[in-house]
């Protein structure tokens, strides 16, 4: 994995001097809130209901044993003895304490790790593919080319103060796996006939108010041009983006607003002009990709056998651990070797909540197992992304242990839920207890095998940081006067057939949303062809029709 | 300002959070932030409310407290004084699926002590 040189060391610890120094002028008086709020936004330092709130970023969601036993060890210091795991694969800790926190960002950056840019709007963490570097159909490790956006990003002094926030997420297979269109900037790794490694580069995706699929602007753009194209796309929307209406601000309304293929002349335009005056400047020279690529390079793994007795023997004595080799393993690229996913989802748990004994041991067991390499991912889960099929039993029952081997992956009680109002300033409604109660009534695992593939995606508010849009089944929280009520939309879908859900009819009340959900549930399982036929299938099938029905009657 | 014993919608507090601790408090009878929310000052009138907006800029300027606001109250049979909203009965305790953090998990009572 990468690692920071003099500069970035020196950038980072800078920072947290600097914090340290505008929290001692708050804290005595010397500075208002007002003046220091933005500062303090820029380090990642929010206020949520009960407490500070501080967001960590994990680029490109890859870490290290060391980091995460750091976060550990932050999450046992200072704050209450656990971190939540976000749709942006970053951590978050739900309660530090304003004068802490400096000495909290002092020992994240021993481990260079840090909280800029995880707030503001900015060019926020890079995020990618949870199966980077592991999986055999991508076209190159596309965290090579999301650490050198990371070097581009950080404090780039003209984008610090965007029209609004501002997303980028890399794919580098066919199969989207982070959300690649729902992105203000969305950059697929491709190869063209001539057989160059390149481009596709998709604009003004996101979610929120105003779900928008992205549009390709550029199908190839060769490696060398990368950051000339997107400084052309920045700088197109740094000057036509909204600032007078914070609902209007994202690329994906000035896409919008101005046209796709007006849109598209500018940035082309732009993208002459810096190729004119600044290629020099930002050229990525091949011998740059390659410095940063060599911190990518292949772990040592070991020859081995694409088949393994000793896993296959497990999975024939243990029913549990074959449910979990079911739905938790995918292929890896190199015989004898897995990716393993670990599900932060366990019965009755919250989604993407890790204990410091959970991140702990998974800090050890990707030390002894995988390379010391972890996953986040956008779906609230970690991934050990090197694991021998050898040893892959033993690393079930570790987990296992720790109520972290739960064998649910991709199905129904594998939710994204947003912390909603338990914990978030903005919120409409509480998301977690809904999770909860799905969870609670999908508790039979066989059953959640036997409906197969399902995505459920809960938001506390029209943010939808918990990406109800693209839930096969979204749930969004809504205040009707002072009592919270939750909108089901189904087939979204955050892969490369994205789509957005529709709302199929009047919301629920909070006591109503598992019976509703069970109800969708059933209405797929009683009507589908066959087992073949995913939820998303169906629903794409019949439509909206015989959910209603069987959710309103004749109401 | 009002003592009622009777259930009344319109009664006002004000609420903040602790610069330090970023706990949740609220302005209390005693003319301090109190952790307790059944210390809370309650305003009923349209006086007693513009002085209790009142004390909102003074918070502001000062460096004891984060975000003050007024928000809305009711008196149980009992005295006791319940937040109305949903997201303000969550502040008051902490978040309904931990119910050993927050206020709920051990409530301390009194005036704050910002290096607690
Ligand atoms: S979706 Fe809304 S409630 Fe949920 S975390 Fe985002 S802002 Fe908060």
């Amino acid at each position: 994995m990468y690692q920071y040189d003099q500069f970035d060391n020196g950038l980072v610890s800078e920072r947290v001097d600097q914090f340290r120094g505008q929290v001692e002028r708050r804290t005595a008086g010397n500075v208002l809130e007002e003046e220091f709020r933005p500062h303090r936004l820029m380090n990642g330092l929010y206020l949520q209901l009960h407490a500070y709130m501080l967001r960590v970023a994990v680029p490109y969601g890859t870490l290290n044993g060391g980091q995460m036993r750091m976060l550990a060890d932050c999450a046992r210091k200072y704050d209450k003895g656990y971190g939540h795991f976000t749709t942006r694969q970053n951590i978050q800790f739900n309660w530090p304490r304003l004068d802490d926190v400096s000495e909290l960002l002092k020992d994240l950056s021993e481990v260079e790790m840090h909280a800029i840019q995880t707030s503001g709007n900015c060019i926020r963490n890079i995020t990618t593919d949870q199966y980077a570097g592991a999986t055999p159909d991508e076209v190159e490790d596309p965290r090579i080319t999301g650490e050198v956006l990371r070097q581009w990003s950080t404090f780039h002094p003209e984008f610090s103060f965007l029209p609004r926030k501002f997303k980028i997420a890399i794919t580098a297979t066919e199969n989207d796996r982070a959300a690649m269109r729902f992105h203000d900037i969305g950059i697929e790794i491709v190869k063209n006939d001539a057989g160059d490694i390149g481009y596709a580069v998709w604009v003004g995706g996101g979610q929120g108010r105003t779900p928008v699929i992205a549009k390709k602007l550029n199908s190839f753009v060769p490696r060398q041009d990368l950051i000339c194209y997107l400084e052309a796309v920045l700088r197109t929307y740094n000057m036509l983006g909204r600032r007078d209406n914070l609902y209007k601000a994202r690329i994906k309304i000035t896409v919008n607003e101005t046209g796709v293929e007006e849109f598209t002349r500018l940035v082309d335009e732009e993208f002459a002009a810096v190729k004119q005056h600044a290629y020099e400047q930002f050229r990525l020279r091949d011998e740059e990709f390659s410095r940063v690529a060599a911190f990518f390079s292949d772990p040592a793994y070991e020859s081995l056998a694409a088949t393994s007795s000793t896993f296959e023997d497990a999975k024939a004595k243990d029913t549990r651990f074959a449910a979990w080799a079911a739905t938790n393993i995918a292929p890896h690229k190199v015989p004898g070797y897995a990716i393993a996913n670990i599900s932060l989802k366990p019965a009755g748990g919250i989604p993407g909540d890790a204990t410091s004994e959970q991140m702990d041991l998974v800090a050890d067991l990707a030390d002894r197992y995988s390379f010391s390499d972890i996953r986040v991912t956008h779906e609230q889960n970690l991934v050990l992304p090197h694991v021998k099929f050898d040893d892959l039993y033993a690393l079930w029952q570790a987990l296992d242990h720790i109520d972290l081997g739960t064998a649910n992956l991709g199905l129904v009680t594998d939710m994204i839920v947003c912390p909603g109002l338990d914990y978030c300033n903005l919120a409409n409604a509480r998301s977690i207890p809904v999770g909860q109660m799905i969870d609670a009534r999908f508790a039979d695992l066989n059953r959640q095998h036997d409906i197969g593939e399902l995505k459920v995606k809960i938001s506390g508010c029209i943010n939808a940081c918990g990406h109800h849009h693209v839930g096969h089944i979204g749930i969004l929280g809504v205040d009707k006067k002072g009592t919270e009520y939750y909108q089901i939309t189904l087939g979204g879908s955050a892969d490369e057939n994205a789509a957005v859900g529709k709302i199929v009819g009047r919301a629920f009340g909070y006591d109503e949303v598992a019976d509703a959900v069970e109800t969708v549930v059933t209405t797929y399982v009683n009507g589908r062809d066959s087992k073949e036929e995913t939820f998303l299938s169906y629903v794409g099938r019949v439509g909206l029709g015989p959910f209603k029905e069987a959710l309103y009657g004749s109401e | 300002m009002a003592n009622m014993n009777t259930k009344h919608a319109a009664l006002q507090a004000l609420t903040a959070n602790l610069l330090l601790s970023g706990d949740v408090v609220y302005w209390s009878c005693r003319g301090d932030w109190s952790l307790n929310i059944q210390d809370a000052l309650l305003a009923a009138t349209e006086d007693e409310v513009a002085i209790l907006e009142a004390r909102i800029p003074v918070e502001e300027n000062g460096n004891d407290v984060v975000a003050p606001y007024l928000f809305p109250v009711e008196r149980d049979e009992d005295g006791t004084i319940q937040a109305i909203s949903q997201r303000e009965v969550i502040r008051a305790k902490g978040p309904t699926i931990r119910t050993d953090l927050g206020k709920q998990s051990g409530l301390r009572p009194g005036p704050v002590d910002q290096a607690a």
